[in-house]
């Protein structure tokens, strides 16, 4: 009797620890950011360098948007609705695709060099976040080919939810950049 | 329908904070009371994602079936 108890609860328990595993990665990856935040405020303190401020303004926009749209993919999967799922995810792919282009016309119409110290950790904070959006969007990439051949269901679409909140916290990431870099 | 309702809200939310923190640096001369206006305008999105988009709660809570 508490083996077949166990054995209900299993795949539920299963269910938590990869949530508390991504939960913790995340906390990981957060010092990472946290740490190139601090080194633009020791080395520039709270004074704002010369960007293109309407680029900054779209693409943040663009990438706060993207995180509705995964949302939303996520809420269509859990009421069984795959093809609508499939949709936002293609709008959050092209969302991600948008601002990865942004940030590299940005790079190419950058005012400073990498050889000031601005320039240092502007290009290595945007550099290393663009490379979590692009991963993030090969990752939505390739659960969007599983949900093509079939795939998840509103029972069974964990990887589609962790995927999710991978594009979640790379959006969060931004958050706190945008203002570090654009506004501050 | 719930669900979908929460990310048209957030929408809303998280482009009208966006408008806001962008009139904030565009309008706040004052170095100190724009970087604090911002660092509350900053959470003030990233915690409806934590907890709307990401689900934190279902952490200790447990998934909701």
């Amino acid at each position: 009797m508490a083996a077949a108890t166990h054995a209900a609860h299993a795949p539920h328990d299963t269910l938590r620890i990869k949530r508390a595993g991504l939960w913790l990665f995340f906390f990981s990856e957060t010092i990472l950011f946290g740490l190139l935040m601090s080194a633009r405020f020791f080395l520039e303190g709270i004074e704002r360098e010369h960007l293109d401020q309407a680029l900054g303004v779209g693409i943040t926009s663009i990438l706060v948007t993207s995180s509705v749209t995964a949302y939303m993919a996520e809420t269509a999967i859990e009421h069984d609705r795959r093809g609508e799922a499939m949709w936002w995810l293609l709008g959050t792919i092209a969302l991600g695709f948008v601002f990865a282009f942004g940030v590299g016309y940005e790079w190419a119409t950058a005012e400073f060099s990498r050889h000031e110290a601005f320039g240092t950790v502007f290009f290595t904070m945007t550099g290393v976040h663009a490379g979590h959006v692009l991963s993030g969007v090969g990752l939505l990439a390739l659960v969007a080919i599983q949900l093509g051949r079939g795939r998840f269901s509103s029972k069974e679409h964990w990887p589609i939810s962790g995927t999710i909140m991978y594009w979640h916290f790379v959006d969060i990431v931004w958050i706190f950049f945008y203002p570090t870099l654009y506004l501050v | 329908m719930g669900s979908y309702r929460i990310g048209w809200i957030m929408a809303v939310w998280l482009l009208v904070l966006i408008a806001v923190d962008f009139s904030i640096a565009q309008w706040v001369d004052h170095k100190q009371l724009r970087f604090s206006l911002l660092t509350i305008g900053t959470f003030a999105e990233a915690v409806p994602i934590a907890y709307y988009f990401m689900h934190i709660s279902r952490v200790w809570r447990g998934e909701v079936h």
